[in-house]
């Protein structure tokens, strides 16, 4: 893969670039001691698992041998390609996508559309200074609004009044089945307390930092793997924990944010190995640690509820409580389960999923979509 | 209650104004046994913190010393012991990775293989020393003594740095500076008032602290056999704990280019986005307009956010203020002006967001976590006295992390062009390459170009500045 080049697309490579419909992409191989190394191509794309890897298995000369390296059957033609990747598949189990619902190409044109904006205001700067602000969107309309794209219907967030309503009626849901609950709790509160806690070696050097902050990109990649604490208690309390993520994250934090984090492009939780080990992959704008600063500030419950299941984790208490908020131990732990990938690819290097969103509203306001006052909207701008 | 001041060195409680005139001289070890001597002797006549300030104000000289990674191995601490300081540190600051956060980008003004110290590995800086005196030939003397005092077995890897407090408190540019200092708890007392009234906690100052979020960060651990441990604090299980009572320090020597921002100043003063937006301007008042702008202050320190047209004395050095209460749209300070972007106080969001209050509350804690304590000072005569010399300042900052800290701040916000929801640009002042300046205001904002920053770094490192405890462990 090294001569693919850092984002997979030299000649002969990956051809990430050509397929229309991928955000993110990345190949990690995890080595591990006592497992087999695990080859992992992480994909975020717009539309159907099918046509996706159909699409990807025809374009990327480079492919074939990458999976040629994974213990099978030799793969002889592009339809063993896409057969053995479609084969190869797995969901995420929960995760969460900061500007879901839009589509690689809206997100590419509606930033080139807001740039050639930016740009007729300072070419008529004076004109405009002088305007009042219904004047000003006026003309931007009359400039621009043709040439909008195309904008993906967007599921709309849970009001807070419909949200509140739910988790009245969940809790009334909760006290019939209470006693069940207060059992479940009660176990799994005891297997928590006594897992023992592990202080972690000092590591020597950070190589999986070695492909952080590239020149030129606001992003940045993350993936790591874990084994999974073992026994029924935790098995449980993963996929209960993993559900609420995922419930939080499609109801609630539809607006770009993981519970307070707008840093995130797309963040997946993925279970491998029969059960036993977990997989995060995460595409972020920022540095690393800020990333993390994120996620210990402002959604360390969360992230200790799922992470808290892999082994070394620091100690948890109450499933979400703890972990995450040592800082010192989880820094520690992310940079030691962290692989550094070989290849990683972006689609849009330089955008931040708080970028993503405001261009959405500068467009849906540009064709009259949404109802934003002109001097709010000519702010975006 | 307070920290044990006499443990502490004095640079964490006073940037020394009553000794204007220093020298920092960058060391590198020759010979490890013959420093440990002189070091158990100079520790000594170090300035440590007081609880006497009559006392300590009567003092002739101010002297502080700290060390790089390498230079507090080289003195005898344990390698392995050091995998618990943070990796910038171990790292040192001209790295690649460590570049490409800060903005020393190859070949740039301020890539690392032009510095004159602190990049070369074949020339390590281990020793920064502090020398502070009250006039500049006392300075002098003080400086010529202790190079007396370490020759043979340091080496100085640049000539000693002169660098002094300039009389007005102005930096090159003519602005006030140093104004924004954070109040960190059982530092500083009750009276001595913070930025934006905060008291931030001990830990992100002090390592071995609690920090903002009630972690204690622990440093380097010494087995009770190592020689001298036994001078350290015992931090449980026969272990002496390094860090206790120290801080990180990073120093940067930043080249300032004065004509170059005065012609940068009066091409925007003469753009005619900015005639036809103060037809009634002086040519000078436009350009302390749009000087203020880039800044975010006025020449006397008074915040554009307290007084958006003018100058006001009244204000000058104003700390007590934050932005998203008094202009949360940057239609006075821009969003991108410098101090809104190096401190934003509470002001975390993009301009068209409605901020609430509590998440304005929640800015300002996660601000908090990303203070600096400055102690830098000038070098280079003024402009106006002789416009061919060199000239600049010597960044110095103190605290509990780097890269939570400095890194972040010079990473995500200074250099980040998508900061606060603004598109393509990078700190007029003090980033890294040419940009723009977006002004807020109605109906549209404003974008000044042909803006650049003429400010760059010519050398640097990461220091740490150990407890009188730890030095007596370093020179045992």
């Amino acid at each position: 893969m090294a001569g693919f080049g850092p984002d997979g697309t030299a000649p002969g490579g990956l051809a990430f670039d050509v397929l229309g419909q991928l955000h993110f992409a990345s190949i990690t191989v995890f080595d591990r001691p006592f497992l087999d190394p695990l080859l992992v191509i992480e994909c975020n794309f717009d539309g159907e698992l099918g046509a996706f890897v159909g699409a990807f298995a025809r374009t990327a000369p480079g492919l074939q041998a990458v999976l040629n390296c994974r213990i099978g059957p030799p793969l002889r033609s592009q339809a063993d390609v896409a057969q053995a990747l479609h084969a190869a598949a797995r969901r995420p189990a929960a995760g969460h996508i900061g500007a879901h619902d839009l589509t690689r190409s809206e997100i590419v044109a509606s930033e080139a559309l807001a740039g050639s904006i930016r740009q007729h205001l300072v070419a008529r700067q004076a004109q405009f200074q002088a305007m009042t602000a219904v004047q000003a969107a006026d003309d931007l309309r009359r400039n621009f609004a043709a040439q909008c794209p195309p904008l993906a219907t967007r599921r709309p967030g849970l009001k807070l009044a419909l949200a509140l309503a739910l988790a009245v009626l969940a809790l009334a849901f909760a006290l019939v089945i209470a006693p069940l609950l207060i059992i479940g709790a009660l176990v799994f509160l005891r297997a928590e307390r006594r897992e023992p806690v592990r202080v972690r070696p000092e590591a020597r050097i950070d190589s999986a930092a070695r492909n952080e902050n590239r020149l030129g990109s606001a992003q940045n990649h993350f993936s790591s793997i874990a084994p999974l604490k073992a026994g029924p208690v935790r098995w449980a309390s993963l996929w209960l924990a993993m559900g609420a993520v995922n419930l939080l994250a499609r109801l609630v934090f539809t607006q770009g944010k993981l519970g307070e984090i707008p840093s995130i492009h797309f963040a997946h939780w993925v279970v491998v190995d029969e059960g036993s080990s977990l997989i995060f992959v995460s595409n972020y704008g920022g540095t690393w640690e800020s990333y993390l600063d994120d996620f210990i500030q402002k959604a360390a419950s969360g992230l200790t509820a799922v992470w808290s299941h892999c082994q070394g984790f620091p100690k948890s208490r109450w499933l979400a409580s703890g972990g995450a908020r040592d800082e010192r131990a989880f820094k520690r732990y992310a940079r030691d389960t962290q692989a550094a990938e070989s290849i990683w690819y972006s689609a849009y290097p330089a955008l931040t999923t708080r970028r993503i969103i405001n261009n959405r509203a500068i467009m849906e306001a540009l064709i009259g979509l949404s109802k934003e006052p002109p001097e709010r909207w000519l702010a975006r701008i | 209650m307070g920290v044990e001041r006499e443990d502490i060195q004095g640079l964490v409680f006073s940037g020394y104004a009553r000794w204007p005139a220093s020298y920092f001289r960058q060391l590198r070890i020759r010979d490890p046994r013959k420093t440990k001597r002189w070091l158990a002797d100079a520790m000594d006549a170090l300035t440590y913190g007081s609880s006497d300030r009559s006392q300590a104000a009567r003092a002739a000289h101010c002297r502080n010393l700290a060390f790089t990674c390498e230079g507090l191995t080289r003195l005898g601490l344990p390698e392995q012991s050091t995998l618990a300081f943070e990796t910038p540190f171990r790292e040192g600051m001209a790295t690649p990775r460590r570049s490409h956060v800060l903005g020393d980008l190859p070949g740039g003004r301020s890539d690392p293989a032009a510095w004159r110290w602190g990049a070369d590995p074949a020339r390590p800086v281990h020793i920064l020393q502090m020398l502070y005196a009250r006039d500049e030939k006392a300075a002098a003397a003080l400086c010529a003594a202790e190079q007396a005092l370490t020759d043979g077995f340091l080496e100085e890897v640049a000539p000693p740095q002169a660098v002094r407090l300039t009389p007005d408190g102005r930096e090159h540019f003519g602005f006030a500076d140093g104004i924004s200092q954070p109040a960190y708890d059982q530092v500083h007392s009750p009276m001595e008032s913070g930025y934006a009234g905060r008291r931030i906690a001990t830990g992100e100052l002090l390592l071995g602290h609690r920090d903002g979020l009630g972690n204690i960060t622990p440093g380097p651990m010494i087995d009770a056999g190592t020689r001298g441990a036994a001078f350290l604090r015992e931090a449980g299980g026969g272990l002496g704990d390094f860090a206790f009572n120290g801080a990180y320090l990073v120093c940067r020597r930043m080249r300032q280019d004065v004509p170059a921002f005065q012609t940068m100043v009066g091409d925007l003063a003469a753009s005619a986005a900015l005639t036809t937006r103060l037809p009634s301007h002086q040519p000078q008042e436009r350009r302390d307009w749009a000087a203020s702008r880039i800044v975010g202050r006025w020449p006397s320190g008074c915040p554009v956010t307290a007084s958006p047209d003018r100058d006001d004395p009244q204000f000058a050095g104003r700390n007590a203020f934050l932005f998203e209460a008094a202009d949360p749209k940057g239609h006075a300070c821009p969003y991108g002006a410098h101090i809104r972007r190096a401190n934003p106080r509470d002001s975390l969001f993009e301009p068209w967001r409605e901020t609430a209050a509590h998440e304005a509350g929640k800015a300002l804690d996660d601000n908090d976590r990303r203070r600096l304590l400055r102690r830098g000072r000038a070098f280079g005569p003024p402009a106006a006295e002789k416009p061919d010399a060199e000239r600049g300042l010597v960044f110095l900052a103190l605290g509990g992390s780097i890269e939570r800290q400095f890194e972040f701040v010079q990473h995500s916000w200074v250099l980040n062009p998508n900061f606060a929801g603004l598109a393509d640009e990078t700190d007029p002042l003090a980033g890294a390459g040419p940009t723009s300046l977006t002004l807020q205001g109605n109906p549209v904002a404003q974008r000044l170009g042909g803006l650049s920053p003429h400010i760059w770094t010519e050398a640097g490192g990461y220091f740490f500045l150990p407890s009188r405890r730890a030095l007596r462990f370093l020179a045992a």
